[in-house]
């Protein structure tokens, strides 16, 4: 039986057990004046308590309800959950939310305008902006495949582990950012939680905060260098120094080759170490985290002389598939080219000279020998100009 | 409007009561008065009866909570639910009535005998109301009959009776149940 027929029969039992005669003895009772007297009749609304408790739990879980949406969205939406600052030569500072998406592009110096002029990357995905960055430093001559060229990230966030979960995500993108502009340039990167202690030396030197804490890292490393200069300086005239100072940057900072197939931007893993010797040059995307080719014993200046090329490369290679070599004829390079077919030669034919840092790349644009970066002289920067190479060719000319 | 035409066995439906009414009587309106007893009176009698487990009792209470709707058909308030007014004057009034009898406890607490329905020639419907009255807890029968007879929703019978609606769902379906499971022993 269903309900419903159930209390239909219930309801017609009931109505049929009602006297039939219980109308009219109300009416003789009201004829008579036998009513009984007016009264207040209480419902039951529920307690005092209950009626004003209700709606008023009930707005207070709206309140909160909503606020905790608001703040979800929020949170999720316009909080900002990571700042990287991007230093190459260019500045760049990008707040990005928990959704890895552009809140804020800021550009730090005038090199860094230059770069973001004109784009829209508000809104994007962090990896699209970095590929739109990369490309304009392509571009404009900032970033080019050099194996010093280096580019400084650094991912800020008070949180420890959050700012590495950004860190190891944002070497990622820029790997693919150079990998599809086809440069192979170390993305030295680090992450940064508590910027108190650099940020005053940042405002002051007018650079960013990533640039402030990795310069006053190599200052803890080797105490004979100078923050102040090290802050003038670009961030491959850095790297250079970095080598000619032996420092092992592993300390300082992660770095990252272009084109490694890490996952962590920790550099690869994969290849095996190869033994400490001067005069074995590293190879290009050393397996290596963060080493720098040992300085050749050689050290020729002139990227033109022969034994300084490319093996088999006499000239240049404008063959992409042909790994990367570091010239040493004299030794016994028991040392094999790296066979990654990622590294690709400057399509230029400037051969791949990591090991030479100060040799001038004549495909690059050259510094006046000014070491500022943030200059706004509205020439292209630099890639080079160590003061023994400059002397070298002010002795030449 | 608010006419109540005692349904018959096959028909079965519950019409709402119209506040209307109530307002009318207020005015004196003793027509009025007549299609509102009509229209509730089956709900008052199988509610206080739940309560008193006597039908005269029942009767007297009946004819006790509308007299009293008479008299303060002016006080009520129209909010939509007349018919939440008239069963708080019927409970009011059986409530009373137990305590002028002296009978506060349960009829199990009392173990007086149950009602008779033999008087009822409809073998199945005396089956069901002497199931209804002899196998279901007092709140069992006050919500299935709330919501049986006077059309009351789940939620107003909470409201009503100060039960959670939790309590008041489980205890309708179990007396269903029950009810079901019995006349089908039977």
């Amino acid at each position: 039986m269903e309900n419903r027929e159930l209390e239909n029969k219930i309801s017609s039992v009931i109505y049929g057990m009602v006297p039939e005669d219980s109308f009219d003895k109300i009416s003789e009772r009201i004829a008579k004046g036998d009513v009984p007297e007016r009264s207040n009749v209480k419902m039951n609304n529920g307690s005092k308590v209950k009626r004003v408790l209700f709606p008023v739990a009930a707005a207070c879980i709206f309140l909160i309800v909503s606020v905790v949406f608001g703040l979800t969205y929020y949170g999720n939406n316009y909080a900002v959950a990571a700042v990287i600052d991007i230093d190459v030569n260019p500045s760049i500072e990008l707040s990005i939310n928990k959704k890895e998406k552009v809140l804020k592009v800021r550009a730090l110096n005038d090199d860094g305008k230059e770069i973001i002029e004109g784009m829209k990357l508000k809104n994007k995905h962090v990896d699209v902006a970095v590929d739109e960055i990369v490309g304009s430093m392509v571009e404009k001559g900032y970033v080019a495949d050099d194996e010093d060229n280096g580019i400084l990230v650094t991912v800020k966030n008070k949180d420890h582990k959050k700012a590495e979960k950004f860190r190891e995500k944002i070497v990622k993108d820029f790997d693919k950012a150079l990998g599809d502009h086809d440069v192979n340039a170390p993305v030295i990167n680090q992450s940064a939680t508590d910027i108190k202690k650099v940020k005053e030396f940042a405002e002051e030197n007018d650079i960013s905060v990533g640039k402030a804490m990795f310069v006053t890292k190599l200052v803890e490393e080797d105490e004979t260098l100078s923050a102040e200069e090290l802050a003038d300086m670009s961030i491959k005239e850095i790297m250079e120094m970095i080598k000619e100072k032996d420092i092992e940057i592993e300390k300082v900072a992660h770095c990252h080759r272009g084109g490694d197939k890490d996952k962590d931007g920790k550099g690869d893993k994969g290849n095996p170490k190869e033994p400490a010797d001067e005069n074995v040059p590293a190879k290009p995307n050393d397996s290596v985290e963060g080493e720098i080719p040992a300085k050749p014993e050689n050290d020729a200046d002139d990227e033109n002389k022969p034994e300084n090329k490319p093996q088999g490369n006499p000239e240049g290679d404008t063959d992409t598939t042909k790994p990367e070599t570091k010239p040493m004829p004299e030794k016994d390079d028991t040392t094999k080219p790296s066979d990654k077919e990622d590294v690709k030669a400057d399509k230029e034919n400037k051969p791949v000279v990591s090991e030479r840092p100060d040799v001038p790349d004549e495909n690059v644009p050259q510094h006046n020998g000014n070491h500022r970066d943030n200059s706004n002289t509205g020439k292209r920067p630099v890639m080079q100009a160590t003061p023994s190479v400059a002397d070298q060719k002010a002795g030449q000319a | 409007m608010g006419i109540l035409i005692k349904q018959s066995w096959s028909s079965g439906f519950t019409r709402p009561v119209d506040e209307e009414l109530i307002i009318k009587i207020a005015d004196g309106d003793m027509e009025a008065f007549r299609d509102l007893y009509d229209a509730a009176a089956g709900s008052v009698y199988g509610f206080v009866l739940s309560i008193l487990k006597n039908k005269y009792d029942a009767d007297d209470v009946l004819q006790d909570t509308f007299l009293k709707i008479y008299s303060n058909a002016s006080e009520y308030e129209p909010k939509g639910k007349p018919l939440a007014w008239i069963l708080t004057i019927a409970k009011n009034s059986a409530y009373s009535k137990l305590r002028d009898t002296g009978k506060t406890e349960s009829l199990e607490e009392q173990n007086t005998e149950p009602i008779d329905f033999s008087s009822m020639e409809n073998a199945e419907q005396r089956l069901l109301v002497e199931t209804l009255f002899k196998y279901l807890t007092d709140e069992e029968k006050q919500i299935l009959l709330l919501h049986s007879v006077s059309g009351m929703k789940y939620r107003e019978i909470a409201s009503f009776m100060d039960i959670p609606l939790n309590t008041v769902l489980s205890k309708y379906h179990r007396a269903v149940k029950k009810l079901k499971e019995k006349i089908t022993e039977e």
